[in-house]
Formats: C-alpha cells, structure tokens, sequence
C-alpha cells in the first residue's frame, strides 16, 4: 500500500508541487512505452477548458531554461514560473482501475473546476 | 448631373470606438480558440469571423472581430474593452508563443459600408468585380496622397443580421477614402456619425459593447447565439453555456420596445422588475420611444401597459 501524500515545502520553506509515488510509477511506464531511457515530465498550466485554466502533463527529458526543477520520488518535475504560481501546494496522483480518472491534481488554489475535471478557477 | 433621388444609396460609418490589434505568433489562433466562443480555428488566411470572450461564468467580457491573415490576426474590440481585453489575454498566457502589437499601424481604423450599394461603390471605387462571401477579405491597392500606394483590407462581415463591408487601413486612407466616396457621381453615399448609428443599430436590436454586450450577461440572452459553436470543444465559459442551453435556462433576452410612457432604467411590473434598459434611441425616433432592454423571458408574451415588445431578437 503506497503513503498517501501531503503537500509539502521546500528548503524556504514555500509550497512546492508533490507527485505521489504511485504516479511516478505511471509516468516511468508511459515514458518506457514511447522509448524514452530517461523520462521525467512537464506540469503547467495553460489558458482554455470550461473553468480557465487547464492542466498540462508532458513527458520531457529535460527542463527549459525558465523552468523551475522540483526532484519528488526519484522524478524531475519542470514547471514554469508563471504555472507554478497556480499549482504551488498541489499534489499529483494517480487513479487507476476501471473508475479511476488517471492522473489527477489536487490543486488548493483551485476554487472550481469543470465537471470532467480537466480545468479549473482560481 | 444625376437626380439625387435617382442615385444609388450607401451608407457610410466611420468606427470609432474600435480598436484594431495585430496579434503574432505560432499559437495566437489557437489561444484564442480557447478563451472564445466561435470556432476560431477553423479559419483559414483572410477569413473573419465574430467571437466572443466569456467569463468562466460565461458572461460576455466583449465581442471580438477576427481576421485571419497570412502572417497574424487582426483582433478587433470596442475601444473601452481594450484594456481588460489585453489583460484577459494575458492572465490566459502562459508558455504560448503570442505577441500582441498595439500599435500597428497598417491597420489602425475601420470604415463600415453598407446598404444595397455598397458592393457597386467598392467595385466602382477600386476598379474591382468583387464579390467577396461572408467572412471573406481581400486586399485592395490604393493610391494613398500621404503613403503613396498602399495596401487596403476589405472585409465582408454580417454582424448579427446586418450584412457590412469594412475597410480596414490607415486613419489618413480612409479620410481620403471617404472623399473619393463622396465625391463619386453614381452613388449618393450618405455619412452616418456616432449618433445616428447608434439609432440604426438600436432599431434593428442589435447589441453593442459596453451597453448590452457586458459582464452582466451571457451571449444567449444577447442574442448571439450565432457567434458560439456548440461542437468545438472547450473554451472558458463553455460548461455554463452549454449547459443553459440544453435546458433551456436562458432568464433573460435582448428585445426592442418602444415606450408608451416615460420608463424607468428598471423596467418594473407591480414592484417586481422584470427587466433593464440598456439603449435609448435619440429623439428622431418616436421622441426617444425605441429602446434596447433585457427583459426577463417569461414575460415576453405578456401585454405590458408601458410598453410594446417590437422585436424579441429571437432566431
């Protein structure tokens, strides 16, 4: 049985983006099925969905260079400056079997999201 | 000399509460696409289309005119929504390659013709055969006395029911333009300033930025059904627009009245208000008696005392 995560802080002591075990597996199977030897991923945001703002997941190699770095359970995660103000706190897991939704954000800046939950108001 | 009654009409609009912006980059169509109602995407090199900018409650921020050029869009918005406009926009930016460009100058103003003649007065004016189909532009030379010869934009639009050309360009062409207009002999081309505009638009109930076209409502009680695609995926506001429309919760609806008495701004039966006034005719009209307002639905079918529901703008 895998720990549920909280949110946690950096070294300043300011909320970070966590990624729960169980969604690291998830990306290291996703990354290992495009062939990719060394798979971490891009998180953000971007303007559109029904509530404003959507969530992004991409598998990347590497970061960008305005990108901030967060290392969570053997995973880079790269974020940019502007997403991460939107998803500092939030805690990214994974919901498997048939009713599972996949991967999921649970976002503390979020006020509302849509009704499939793929975007949300701050 | 040719009998000015004899002499084929158009009409005329020098827009000025529009402002025209030039938006650049890989993923402009696309972050507009998201933020709008119409399926912005779907446009190809010189083709426009309205849409309009809703609110995660979708509550109309503005409507928008989009031209798609090879290399850019040209955004079109009422002059006061500029600001907030931009600023919308850039809340909405993220990683997205966009640059907006204020101030471009190619483009800077647009002069709307119209009326039955107004495809004969660009085609005489400008040596053309055009006949461009809704949502259609093309570029047209002009011998320009302050830039020499220049490059114009000629746009079919329909805005709500009414069928208008626009001539996009300088401030300076399209002064000259109207003079070339004005002075041609085969047409009697008429003028229209702020004022009388507003008259024309208000009697053909058609809704305008800040006074009906506002966050206080939603594009379907403004009648702009027409500007909001229901098969193009998600935008903001999308949910909520959606959702009024499949069950049909639309509370209010854009109507033209005329007023058989002297009306309040709150549009009251009994104590109960029923609706808000949000454009006033000018006197020439009945001393002021047609008016825009948004009335409550279940009270379109009603006979009211103070007034007559002459258009309900329901298509």
């Amino acid at each position: 049985m895998l720990n549920k995560p909280s949110a946690q802080r950096d070294q300043k002591g300011l909320l970070t983006i966590t990624i729960s075990e169980d969604a690291v597996k998830h990306i290291k199977e996703f990354g290992k099925l495009e062939g990719k030897k060394d798979t971490n991923l891009r998180v953000g945001v971007k303007g559109g969905g029904c509530s404003g703002l959507t969530y992004v997941l991409e598998l990347a190699e590497s970061a960008k260079d305005n990108e901030k770095v967060i290392t969570e359970n053997g995973l880079e995660l790269y974020v940019d400056k502007k997403s991460y103000i939107f998803l500092a706190g939030t805690i990214l897991e994974y919901q498997g079997g048939l009713n599972g939704k996949g991967f999921v954000f649970n976002n503390p800046n979020a006020k509302t999201a849509c009704g499939c939950g793929t975007s949300f108001s701050v | 000399m040719i009998d000015n009654n004899l002499r084929k009409k158009a009409y005329l609009h020098y827009i000025n509460n529009c402002s025209l912006i030039s938006i650049k980059g890989n993923d402009a169509l696309d972050l507009i696409d998201r933020l709008t109602t119409n399926d912005v995407s779907s446009l190809k090199p010189m083709e426009h289309m309205y849409t309009i900018l809703t609110s995660p409650k979708g509550k109309m921020i503005d409507i928008l005119s989009i031209l798609r050029l090879e290399d850019n869009i040209i955004l079109g918005c009422s002059k006061d929504s500029l600001k907030p406009i931009l600023e919308w926009i850039d809340f909405y930016t993220f990683g997205e390659e966009v640059e907006i460009i204020i101030d471009q100058k190619d483009f800077e103003s647009s002069l709307m013709v119209f009326g039955d003649s107004s495809v004969e007065l660009l085609n005489n004016t400008f040596d053309l055969d055009m006949s461009l189909s809704e949502g259609k532009s093309m570029y047209v030379a002009f011998n320009s006395n302050s830039e020499g010869r220049s490059k114009i934009l000629i746009v079919n639009k329909k805005y709500y029911h009414a069928d208008h050309y626009e001539v996009y360009s300088t401030s300076e062409n399209l002064k000259q333009l109207i003079q070339i207009f004005a002075k041609t002999t085969s047409f009697e081309t008429i003028l229209i300033n702020d004022k009388n505009f507003n008259d024309y638009r208000i009697i053909n109930n058609i809704p305008a930025s800040p006074y009906e076209i506002n966050d206080n409502y939603n594009p379907l009680e403004a009648g702009l059904k027409k500007y909001v695609s229901f098969n193009k995926g998600c935008y903001v506001g999308q949910e909520v627009i959606t959702r009024l429309d499949s069950y049909s919760k639309v509370q209010n609806q854009l109507v033209l009245i005329k007023a058989l008495k002297p009306l309040e701004s709150d549009i009251k039966v009994k104590d109960t208000k029923i609706g808000s006034i949000t454009s006033h005719s000018s006197d020439q009209y009945h001393n002021g008696a047609f008016k825009l307002a948004y009335l409550k639905k279940k009270y379109l079918n009603d006979k009211h005392d103070d007034f007559e529901i002459r258009d309900t703008g329901i298509q």
